[in-house]
């Protein structure tokens, strides 16, 4: 949604709204938007819009631009800027300024001819120029560009008219030659002697006696100079310029001060050829110049040329040390705040000037709006935005410049330090191991089994010992592939002294390939000590458990409802040999055989309580026994025994006296283990001194040697 | 503690009631308690064999996909079927018990399974020949020393028995019965805590690993 904020509290407003809701300022001004006409009017005899500057220009007065013109020999400024100095500065300081810029010039006097003052001319006893227009043209304009209270003035005479169209041309009066002709050093050391012989008080800079002694001081009145008169002149003007009253229309009349200037006979003779001090002052102003080797040729008193001295140094070390803002900052500045039009377009008519309605200012009509004026957006100055960096700062910023620099830029990817894989290096490792499994398996027999009866494999022995003829035990069966020959190695010894025995087995498993190893190991158990066990003689597969714990939970609770048939899918529990099995207990033996640790824990916690520790026995791979030894070693014990590995098969065969599979596998498995040991010793020791040497290497690389 | 609620919240009504039923049944020794207990373990089993053949369909029909697809992986999923359909034609026909599904098991699938782990067997003795040029520091000589001193104390090196490496007493003996232990003990009670820890969280919702 579309908002205006007021220009004044600069809170957000509907658009529809004329006025803030929190400030009551107007949001819409009375007039249209400021567009550049509007605007014109508004700022009409505000501000004076300037014409596009010059660029690299500076903000200086124009007698300092003009000096330094004059110094370096340029032309001088355009005469319109003189116009806009006139125009935006009163007449009083446009004529100080005149007047200070005429005396640091060293312009000789024939180009500032037009630039003589009515009074200086009048001095010169020369003509003024013939005005172009006619006097009441002249007046007219006059009228059109004074105010109103300075129109009074312009019913003067015609002949006042005339002087003050001609006195429009100004000059600074020193800048005329009023000097002329007057040796200063001994005219004034001569008056100065004298003043003080006579006791009076004079100012260390001043002359004791003024060289203007005896001009008319109305002159200085009329153009308004920024000299005091000296008491002497006051005096003098007391008793010769003071007018005698007149009645009636006074205005219309000239004064009889007036026609007795000398300056009226100079106006109606023709201009001279060489301007000559009036007879008044010859031998007190020096004659006046045309050139500038004449000028130069003057020696000004000693006051002006101590006041010359010391203020052109200031002013120079002013200007040296002064940055303004160029001009073409100024234009920059112009253009983003708008440039105003020059002519001001009519006012409009007064019925369609609104009436004020609102705030203080109500009933009022032509109230200017205050807010394009306020509310507008100026840019900060150049100068001020500039920053003042330190070379500690800029060397900073080029740091940082660098670094993100660099961050841009690729860079190499590193290369990894993994080594490549030596396939002929595994090859070799297969090879020999290979060939240490078939050399350990041929050559028979190749070493000694150990002798030392573990206290798992007692126990064991101890456990199968116990079981009566005619047995029935439970073989749970969680073995893969993978592992079946070292479970086979396992538990060949113990199942051998089982089938002995004639135990009848029950065979389930929680795998999914369980049943068909539990089958196969009990035909290979069979086949390589000489039984004659067969299915369902026996023993009797129930196949794969599903739900893992929970399925071990359920079993444990109850096999017959759980397990209820073989998978051959015969009834399993009503067969002769197992019509009196209702629960796990009811077994002679509880053997879990193994290969995966989390099997061997989850059935070591599912059938505790529903199986007696003493009748629960673990064959398991060598890497499960570290997680069954604390269910062995607690006490009381959990589990009856555990036997590990084909170590602890082969210790079992051989108490038993019986050779069986891990006794052939135990050559074959040592010698396997053999070189195993030797080819992890020979390679870490290669590829370290590898890596030493390269290490080395690189390190010399490093260096540089 | 961030808590999201269930879409249906019969799922986790069930779970609470279930396992709170189970939970009571394994503690207090009342006959209702433990034949509700038991039922609900019988459904598990069964819903759990349900899973297993539903895995198998979803099996068949990822590969049927890239058969369809034939993407260069598509001679594996022939295989795949073919084996299915000759299992499933042997065991399911013939039974387990018939020669030719115990040759199935011979032959084939117990071969095949120890080959694999014969490959695991190369790979980590390769691994350990290159472990110390691959990174050399305290550890991997620690790992390396402890893998060769097993191996050594696991077999009788040609009859001759290292004092400090066979027999009871000996330092390897020591180093399985009491540290291994000790770390494998550590191991299960972390294991308890987390299964009760878990158990608690699926009994109050928290955990949803049947889904919303």
């Amino acid at each position: 949604m579309e908002t205006q904020r007021c220009p004044m509290c600069g809170r957000p407003n509907p658009p529809d709204v004329e006025v803030c809701q929190y400030c009551e300022a107007r949001l819409k001004p009375l007039w249209a938007e400021p567009s550049e006409e509007s605007s014109a009017a508004i700022e009409a005899g505000i501000t004076k819009s300037k014409p596009a500057l010059e660029p690299e220009e500076p903000l200086l007065p124009d007698w300092l631009i003009a000096s330094r013109e004059q110094l370096t020999g340029e032309e001088p400024s355009q005469p319109q800027e003189a116009e806009e100095e006139e125009f935006l500065l009163p007449p009083e300081e446009m004529e100080i300024n005149n007047f200070l810029g005429e005396l640091f010039s060293d312009v000789p006097a024939e180009e500032k001819e037009e630039d003589v003052p009515e009074w200086l001319q009048v001095l010169r006893n020369e003509k003024p120029p013939a005005p172009e227009t006619s006097p009441t043209s002249a007046g007219s304009e006059q009228e059109e560009s004074m105010p109103f209270w300075l129109g009074f003035e312009s019913s003067e005479p015609e002949e006042a008219l005339t002087e003050s169209t001609s006195a429009q041309e100004k000059v600074s009066p020193f800048t005329g030659i009023p000097f002329e002709g007057i040796d200063f050093d001994t005219d004034f050391l001569s008056l100065g002697e004298k003043a003080q012989s006579e006791g009076e008080a004079q100012p260390d800079f001043q002359p004791s006696v003024s060289p203007f002694e005896g001009v008319e001081p109305f002159l200085l009145e009329e153009e308004g100079l920024p000299q005091s008169p000296s008491p002497e002149e006051v005096s003098l003007r007391a008793e010769e310029t003071t007018p005698p009253p007149v009645e009636g229309d006074w205005m219309n009349e000239i004064p009889p001060w007036l026609e007795t200037l000398p300056g009226q006979e100079w106006e109606e003779s023709e201009a001279p050829e060489k301007e000559m001090p009036p007879e008044f002052l010859q031998g007190v102003v020096p004659p006046f110049v045309e050139t500038e080797e004449e000028l130069s040729e003057i020696e000004f008193p000693d006051w002006l040329t101590q006041v010359e001295g010391t203020i052109e140094p200031e002013l120079e070390a002013v200007i040296d040390n002064l940055t303004p803002p160029t001009i073409e900052m100024l234009a920059e500045q112009e253009e983003g705040e708008g440039i105003l039009p020059e002519e001001p377009e009519a006012t409009p008519p007064h019925e369609d000037i609104p009436v004020e309605v609102v705030g203080p200012l109500h009933g009022l009509r032509g109230v200017l709006p205050a807010e394009p004026m306020v509310a507008e957006q100026k840019k900060p100055s150049k100068a001020l935005s500039e920053l003042l960096v330190t070379d500690k700062q800029r060397a900073q910023a080029e740091l940082f410049l660098r670094i993100i620099a660099e961050e841009g830029k690729p860079k190499p990817i590193p290369t990894s330090r993994r080594a490549r894989p030596h396939t002929l290096w595994r090859g070799l490792i297969l090879l020999a191991l290979v060939i240490a499994a078939v050399i350990g398996y041929l050559i028979y027999p190749f070493s000694t089994v150990p002798q030392e009866l573990s206290v798992g494999v007692f126990d064991a022995m101890q456990a199968v010992n116990q079981l009566p003829a005619q047995a029935s035990v439970l073989l749970i069966v969680d073995v893969e592939g993978s592992d079946f020959a070292e479970m086979q190695a396992t538990t060949a010894g113990m199942l051998d002294q089982m089938m002995i025995k004639g135990a009848f087995f029950v065979l389930v498993s929680a795998n999914q390939n369980g049943a068909l190893q539990a089958d196969r190991l009990l035909r290979e158990v069979s086949r390589l000590n000489g039984h004659q066990y067969k299915p369902s003689s026996g023993w009797v597969n129930l196949g794969y458990l599903p739900g893992g714990a929970a399925g071990m939970q359920a079993f444990s609770q109850s096999i017959t409802e759980v397990m209820p048939g073989t998978v051959e899918g015969e009834a399993a529990w009503k067969s002769e040999r197992l019509k009196n099995i209702q629960t796990l207990s009811d077994f002679d033996l509880v053997v879990v055989i193994t290969e995966d640790s989390t099997r061997a824990r989850q059935w070591i916690e599912q059938l505790k309580g529903h199986v007696p520790a003493s009748r629960l026995v673990f064959a398991v791979s060598a890497q499960v026994e570290p997680i069954l030894r604390p269910y062995y070693e607690a006490n009381p014990r959990q589990i009856q025994s555990v036997l590990a590995g084909i170590r602890d098969g082969a210790i079992y065969e051989t108490q038993a006296a019986r050779r069986g599979w891990a006794m052939q596998l135990w050559d074959a498995y040592t010698l396997v283990v053999m070189t195993g040991i030797a080819l992890i010793l020979i390679g870490s020791s290669v590829y370290t001194l590898l890596a030493l040497l390269a290490w080395r290497k690189a390190k010399a690389e490093r260096e540089g040697r | 503690m961030r808590l999201s609620l269930p879409r249906s919240p019969f799922s986790i009504l069930i779970t609470l009631l279930t396992g709170l039923v189970v939970l009571l049944g394994y503690f207090l020794d009342l006959e209702p308690l433990g034949e509700l207990r038991f039922r609900f373990l019988q459904w598990a089993v069964l819903l759990a064999a349900v899973a297993l053949i539903l895995g198998v369909f979803n099996l068949l029909r990822v590969h049927w996909g890239r058969l369809r697809e034939s993407t260069s992986k598509a001679l594996y999923s022939i295989a795949l079927f073919g084996g299915f359909v000759l299992a499933v034609l042997i065991a399911g026909l013939l039974g387990v018990q018939h020669s030719l599904t115990r040759a199935v098991v011979d032959y084939i699938i117990v071969p095949i399974e120890a080959s694999l782990f014969v490959v695991i067997l190369v790979t980590l003795i390769y691994a350990l020949t290159r472990l110390l040029q691959n990174r050399f520091s305290v550890f991997s000589i620690v790992f390396l020393l402890t893998v060769v001193f097993s191996l050594l104390g696991s077999i009788p090196l040609l009859g001759v028995e290292i004092p400090f490496l066979h027999g009871g007493d000996s330092i390897l003996a020591f180093v399985q019965r009491v540290m291994g232990t000790a770390g494998v003990r550590g191991l299960l009670i972390g294991v308890a805590l987390g299964s009760v820890v878990t158990g608690i969280r699926v009994l109050f919702g928290l955990d949803r690993p049947y889904g919303d």
